[in-house]
Order: structure tokens, then C-alpha cells, then sequence
């Protein structure tokens, strides 16, 4: 916040920086800077460029066009190590600590102390690896193994482990996404500690109620450009919003009417999990389009698992078309007639080493083979019906699934819930990664089931997705639903206020 | 044509598959004048017939995407419990009552593997090895030593008799194959086992129970393993704590050379039945070459490798 330091010639300087990937333009034209001992935080809705940017900070990749420049001298990167060397660490949210090795010899992983006549100079690891972390107050001791370490302390390990490389420039990527409101506490009190070192800290966030706390300047990324930087004492939270949505993208809306009936599909009334979710009430009417925003981390794709099963709830009640789910699972909720359509197409939707026809019935086996006998005819058929509903571009449903396209692997999975005959489903991303003209296919399908009476709840990062296709929307922040906007009749603004913290619940 | 090469591809390593087979066979058959007799060619089946009904078992738990190494345990504990039961009345009746609890006993061990790897979250291969352990102990503990023989007449004509000309354990092989690929292919349950070793995630997203068909696959493992036991037990016409050491790395050979894959989802029954003829023959062909039984176990070490890593070529081009 110092004006002074701001006079400075900044100590890293990113200009013009252009990466692109087939497809994508993932930072396009970035141009940023850093002050020695700022802290400046970088936002972005999902898929802005800021973990793309980082990666180039870092060296993971090198960018296409364009200068960094360190203390005023041009530097490129060709790798990890280059950065390293150069004093800049990045922790990411994943971390890079090997659980069963002690706390010690994570810090100097491959670069340990060794004693005159070679040998692993234990005392030394240990006494320079306290050394650092009793500097940031941690608390922990050297020799603890990882494993054992809580989140939290693991992430002092990395800060530990960052900070033995003398770094001057540490990049942190989302660090508060799974910590509690303490551990949060004691993380920002450490990064004032790092400050007051004249380390330089860039902070990429969601959150924008912590930008206020720790932030000295802040910078909005949108599809790949930095549409502004300010500075967090002048920058209104409206204003961050609206630079983070930018420009209302009009999308020709799909759904003409809202066909919802009386009828219960799903009904959500309390539902907790140990982890993340706390105290969920939804619920999803036959014949309507609910979806659920949020970004990353928010608990979306959890509160689909949880309800279908797949993740244990700790309490709460689900009840699928009225009646009670006391204890759900997926072939429960098969049963009663409800699909899931997960995010991750390839890991979690598809068998791809087996044929789209044996795809097509593997959730719908028991329903349509109760004697155990599968009729190849019968499968056939099917599969042939929904290639010709859904359009699936194949020569032959014999064909393996790992042959199609992305658009079309995703209809296969919905063909395979549509086979069971589901009266609910929920679709997580529905889109991701599918070209625009299977995008549009599939709203327009999405559409259809509603008409056709049955419950649909949409998860998607997709704002302007929700935006055309549901009735009504539930934002998600951190575990929790924090407001419930009940028609079509709202901007990506307010969602993102929701979404990202801007607003108090 | 390359409309009709997704198709062809799959059956493609089947078809390389049966060619090698062929080619091992023409050779032999002009390398060894007394190869290609009557007796030797019912021989070389005969062999055949007991590594594919544990083969067979093997790869339905290789499917799934796990292994079964208690196969060759199983068979000397059955085997066992059997020369126990006999004693007792040394009857028709107590044959029966001897295969009946053979049977038993193997659906039993294959529920402790299942249990193993499925509640206790145990790797297959460490399972399956620490029950093998433990099943071979109890062979060893029921017999302190002793080796059960004279078996009745009508108990030897399971492995030893002849229908038709045919030798009974390949009549019991054939069948126990069609059922086997009649149930993968022709089954909801087949078709889980397949769901279940290519994604389990997929698979237990779409509502399949994953755990029972696991547990279903290495009891079934375990069953056909008591029934190949009931074969051997007859042929051998003795029953002792020693029998199938050899057994699953036999079995598994065959499989693999099958094309199995040791990632679960890909194979099939066929491959299985060519992976053992190809194993039986070549052991079949070295010994009527005179080559040195030293030297056999090593050369079907370097069959087995080149066999993975030509499919492993394969499959890498599929992808």
C-alpha cells in the first residue's frame, strides 16, 4: 500500500506475454508487474489465463511472444529450474510433498546436506530445515513425516520448502481453497511476515473478500488479457466484478417456456458432508431446468456425488420423486430412476476400450435384461435409436467409444441415461471441452427433457450455459448455497457477486 | 477400407494370434515327424485342457482388471479335503460327498479373496498371494504328510476316462469354456465384468454393483480351480499337499499370451484357448526335439514376453 514503493522501478515486469494452445488463445497480450514486497493479487473467473501465466512464471511453459524482465534485466525460462534459480517458486494447489518422508527431507528434497565423507548429513537437514520453518512461526517440527501433517502445515511446508531456495518471488495458487477460517488466519499472518522480508508475493484467488485483507494491488484477467489493475484501497468490489464478467455476451436464450410441474423430483433438505458441504436445501421440480453456479472448489460437483451416492453425506435428507433416499447410491438411485452425468467424460462416464452400443446399456443392464440375458438385438436397436436421436456422428455403434469426439462421447453418455428411462438427471459440465455446434445440440436437448416432464439439474462454470437453459439458478460458495435466484431474470454480474464472495449472504 | 478398419481392429489381434498359433504348428509338424500323430495331438489337448480351465479362471479375475494366484493352492486343498472324505467310506457316496465339498471349499477361498480385496482393500496380486499362502498351510496341516491314493473306478473316469473316444478332461474343458464365454458375452453379468475392468469409476457411476461382480468374478476363479482340482485329483489318482505350485504361473502365462490384458476390459475366451495351445505346444515341441527340459522352462519365459510385448505394440498402435 505504500505509494512509495510504487515509484520503484518494479521488480518483475511481464509484458506482452502471448501463449497459445491448439485452440485457445490462453493469454493473449498479458502485461503485468511486481514490486518487491507487494503482494498482488490476481483474479479471474475460470479459465481467464491466470494459472496459464503462472505456468510461464514459473517455466513450466514458455510463452509464444513477449518479455519478462527481472530487476530490470530480460529473462527467459526454459524450465522449472531456470525460475528456480532465478528465486521465484510457485506453490500450487496440488501440492508437491512426498507424504511419507519427514518434514526435513521434503524441504531439501535433492539437494540434502551431505558430511565430508559423503554421507547424508542428517543433523545438518534437520537444523537448517527448523531453521526456516521456526523463522515463519510455524510450529511444526523437521522431523515430522508429511503424512501426518494436516493441510494446513503441509502448505508451511511448501511456503518452508519455497522460502529454502532463497526465493524473492513466490506464487501462490489458490492457497485458501481448502483451509478453514483459523488456518486462513494464520496463512495471511504469515505472508505479512514474508512481506515484511521484502519477499513479493503474486496471490491468485477467487475469493475477493481476501483481496481486501492481504492484497496491495490487484489484477483482472478475463479469456487470456489483463483488463486492469488497481489499487486494492481504491478498487470498489463492483468494479472488480464487473471487470472479471466484462461485457454482457447476449446468447440467444433456448428454453421459450418454463414447463415445470407440480411434482417433486428431487428434494435436498439439510444435506451435510464431512468435508465441504453444510446444511444444502434444493430441490428440483418434473419438467424444470435448475442450475448450479459456483466457481471451482465450490462444492458442486459434491453435492451431485453426494446425492447420487458416489460420496457419503454425514446428514440431511434426499427424497427422489417424494419418496425417501435413505441411504443412496448409484444403483439406488438408478432404480428410482435418476441419472448422473459426470464431468469428467473419459474417467468417470465412459468404458472407452468397449463398444458405444455396449456403452449405451451398461447403466440400463438389470432394466432392460432382467433375466440376466443380454439380447445383442436388443442392444443393437438401442443403440442404433439413440444414434439416430442424438445424432452420434459414427460409421458403426460396434465401434469403441475412444474413437468418437468429444461432443459425441458426451452423447453416448447421455444416451446410456436416457436408456435407463431417468426422470431426473443431473448434468456436471454438460459442455466442457464439446464444440460450439454439439453445444447447442445438446441445450436443445437438455430443453427437450424438460418438456418431456423430467427433473433436470445443471452444474456448469459456464455462466452464459445457465443463463440460456435454466428456470432458476442456486449460486454455491464454499459448501454452501448462498442464494437462490428463482428466474432467468439475472446478469452474470450477480451471479459472480454470489459466486465469488462479493456479496454477504 | 478405412470404413471397415475400426472394425477389423480389435479382431485384428485375435487373427495375428491364431496365425502365430498356425505357424508354431506347421513347423512343428514338419520339424517332428511324431508331432502330428493321433496319440500325441490327444496328448498335447489333454495337457491343454487343465492349464485352460485354471486359465480360463484366471483371466476372468485379469478381466476385472485383478489376478488370482490361489489357483494352484486351492487345487491341492481340495484335492486334500477329498482323499479325506474318501477315506471315510471309500463308496460312490463318499466320492460324492468328497466332490461336493471340493466344490464348497473353493467357492469359500474365492469369497476370502473377494473379501480381501474388496472390504479389506487389498491388492489383488498381495491377496490373492498371502490366501494362497494360507490355504497351501492348511493342505499341509490335513495331511502331516501323508498322500491319499486308490481312488474308486468311477472317480478316475473324471480325469483318466474316455467318451467317445474323447479324454474326459477336455470334454470337461470344453464345456466348462462355452459356459464361460456364453456368460462374458451373452450375460449382464459378463458384460459387468468387462464394465468393471475397463473403468470402474465409469462402471460404478452407472450404477453397476462393482463389488459383487468382483467378488462373483474370483469365486467363480476359485470354483472352476476346485473343478480343474476334482479333474487332476482323478487323473493323478492321488492327492497331496505338493500338487500346483506351478499352477497360476501357468495359468496366467496362458492368459497373457492370450491376450488378457493385465489392465482389465480387453480379451476374450478365444485368445485364452489359443494362449494355451500355443504354451502346451511349444513345451510339446521342445520335448519331442530332445531339447534339454533345463532349457524349456527358460524359453517359455522368452514365449511369454515376446507374446506381451507384441500385443503391448499393438495396442499402443490401436491408441
Amino acid at each position: 500500500m505504500e505509494n512509495t514503493e510504487k515509484a520503484v522501478e518494479p521488480f518483475l515486469k511481464v509484458q506482452n506475454v502471448c501463449k497459445e494452445f491448439p485452440g485457445v488463445k490462453a493469454l493473449d497480450n498479458v502485461s503485468f508487474d511486481l514490486c518487491k514486497g507487494e503482494v498482488h493479487v490476481l483474479i479471474g473467473e475460470n479459465g481467464a489465463g491466470k494459472s496459464t501465466l503462472m505456468k510461464v512464471l514459473s517455466g513450466v511453459y514458455q510463452q509464444d511472444s513477449g518479455e519478462i524482465y527481472l530487476n530490470g534485466k530480460k529473462v527467459e525460462f526454459q524450465n522449472t529450474r531456470d525460475a528456480q534459480l532465478a528465486r521465484i517458486a510457485i506453490i500450487f494447489q496440488e501440492f508437491n510433498l512426498v507424504p511419507n518422508l519427514t518434514v526435513a527431507q521434503n524441504i531439501f528434497l535433492g539437494r540434502e546436506p551431505v558430511s565430508s565423507r559423503g554421507v547424508l548429513d542428517r543433523k545438518k537437514l534437520n537444523a537448517d530445515a527448523q531453521a526456516i520453518l521456526d523463522s515463519l512461526n510455524t510450529g511444526i517440527s523437521a522431523t515430522d513425516k508429511v503424512e501426518l501433517l494436516g493441510v494446513a502445515h503441509q502448505q508451511l511446508v511448501e511456503l518452508a520448502k519455497a522460502l529454502s531456495f532463497d526465493s524473492e518471488i513466490l506464487i501462490m495458487d489458490e492457497p485458501t481453497a481448502t483451509l478453514s477460517e483459523n488456518e486462513i488466519n494464520t496463512l495471511f499472518d504469515t505472508i505479512f511476515r514474508l512481506k515484511a522480508r521484502g519477499v513479493s508475493i503474486i496471490y491468485i484467488s477467487h475469493r475477493l473478500h481476501e483481496v481486501y485483507k492481504i492484497g496491495d494491488r490487484i489484477t483482472v484477467l478475463r479469456d487470456g488479457q489483463t483488463v486492469g489493475t488497481r489499487l486494492v484501497s481504491e478498487a470498489s468490489m463492483d468494479e472488480l466484478i464487473r471487470l472479471m464478467v466484462g461485457r454482457e455476451i447476449q446468447r440467444e436464450r433456448i428454453r421459450e417456456e418454463n414447463t415445470v410441474q407440480e411434482s417433486m423430483a428431487l428434494e435436498v433438505r439439510g444435506l451435510w458432508d464431512r468435508k465441504l458441504l453444510q446444511d444444502i436445501s434444493i430441490n428440483v421440480r418434473r419438467g424444470e431446468i435448475v442450475g448450479i453456479a459456483g466457481l471451482v472448489g465450490s462444492g458442486r460437483t459434491e453435492l451431485a456425488q453426494t446425492i447420487f451416492g458416489i460420496k457419503r453425506r454425514s446428514k440431511g435428507y434426499i427424497a427422489l420423486f417424494g419418496r425417501e433416499l435413505e441411504k443412496s447410491s448409484p444403483g439406488k438411485c438408478v432404480m428410482r430412476k435418476a441419472g448422473f452425468l459426470p464431468e469428467n467424460r473419459k474417467e468417470q462416464g465412459l468404458s472407452l476400450n468397449l463398444p458405444i452400443r455396449t456403452n449405451i446399456v451398461h447403466a440400463a443392464l438389470s432394466m432392460l435384461f432382467p433375466m440376466g440375458i443380454v439380447r445383442r438385438k436388443k442392444e443393437k436397436d438401442i443403440a442404433e435409436n439413440y444414434r439416430k436421436r442424438l445424432r452420434i456422428i459414427t460409421p458403426d455403434t460396434k465401434r469403441n467409444v475412444s474413437n468418437l469426439s468429444g461432443g459425441n462421447q458426451q452423447k453416448v453418455v447421455l444416451a446410456k441415461w436416457l436408456a435407463t428411462e431417468s426422470d431426473f438427471l443431473i448434468f456436471d459440465e454438460p459442455t466442457r471441452g464439446v464444440d460450439v455446434g454439439a453445444k447447442e445440440e445438446i441445450h436443445f436437448l437438455i430443453d427437450d427433457l424438460a418438456r418431456n416432464g423430467k427433473g433436470i439439474l445443471v452444474i456448469s462454470s459456464d455462466l452464459p450455459e445457465l443463463l440460456t437453459i435454466a428456470d432458476r439458478i442456486y449460486v454455491m460458495r464454499e459448501g454452501r448455497i448462498v442464494k437462490e435466484f428463482k428466474d432467468s431474470h439475472v446478469t452474470q454480474e450477480e451471479i459472480i457477486a454470489f459466486a465469488a464472495g462479493g456479496v454477504v449472504a | 477400407m478405412k470404413k471397415y478398419w475400426g472394425l477389423l481392429k480389435p479382431r485384428l489381434d485375435t487373427l495375428s494370434r491364431l496365425t502365430a498359433l498356425a505357424i508354431i504348428f506347421l513347423s512343428l509338424v514338419i520339424v517332428s515327424p511324431s508331432f502330428a500323430s493321433a496319440a500325441n495331438i490327444i496328448n498335447v489337448l489333454r495337457i491343454t485342457s487343465l492349464t485352460l480351465m485354471m486359465a480360463i479362471g484366471v483371466a476372468l479375475c485379469m478381466l476385472v482388471g485383478g489376478i488370482d494366484l490361489s489357483i494352484g493352492a486351492t487345487i491341492a486343498l481340495t484335492s486334500i479335503l477329498f482323499g479325506k472324505f474318501f477315506q471315510v467310506g471309500q463308496s460312490t457316496a463318499s466320492m460324492i460327498m468328497g466332490i461336493t465339498g471340493m466344490l464348497a471349499v473353493s467357492i469359500l477361498i474365492g469369497l476370502v479373496n473377494g473379501f480381501c480385496i474388496v472390504f479389506l482393500h487389498l491388492p489383488p496380486f498381495l491377496a490373492t498371494f498371502g490366501v494362497q499362502q494360507i490355504v497351501r498351510g492348511l493342505a499341509y496341516l490335513l495331511t502331516s504328510g501323508l498322500v491319499y491314493s486308490n481312488f474308486t473306478e468311477d472317480f478316475r473316469f473324471i480325469g483318466g476316462g474316455q467318451l467317445f473316444g474323447i479324454p474326459m478332461p477336455i470334454i470337461i474343458a470344453v464345456i466348462l469354456l462355452l459356459i464361460i464365454s456364453f456368460t462374458l458375452n451373452k450375460t449382464t453379468f459378463g458384460y459387468r465384468v468387462y464394465a468393471v475392468g475397463s473403468n470402474r469409476e465409469s462402471a460404478r457411476y452407472s450404477g453397476i454393483p462393482v463389488n459383487k461382480t468382483l467378488i462373483t468374478t474370483y469365486v467363480l476363479s476359485s470354483l472352476i480351480a476346485g473343478i480343474a482340482g476334482i479333474v487332476y485329483t482323478s487323473r493323478l489318482n492321488a492327492a497331496e499337499p505338493t500338487i500346483g505350485a506351478e499352477f497360476a504361473q501357468t495359468a496366467i502365462a496362458a492368459a497373457a499370451i492370450g491376450g488378457i490384458s493385465f489392465r482389465g476390459g480387453n480379451g476374450n475366451v478365444l485368445g485364452v484357448v489359443i494362449g494355451a495351445l500355443i504354451l502346451t505346444l511349444v513345451s510339446n515341441g521342445m520335448t519331442l526335439l530332445g531339447v534339454d527340459s533345463n532349457w524349456q522352462v527358460g524359453i517359455s519365459g522368452v514365449v511369454i514376453i515376446l507374446s506381451v510385448l507384441v500385443d503391448r505394440n499393438a495396442s499402443v498402435r490401436k491408441t
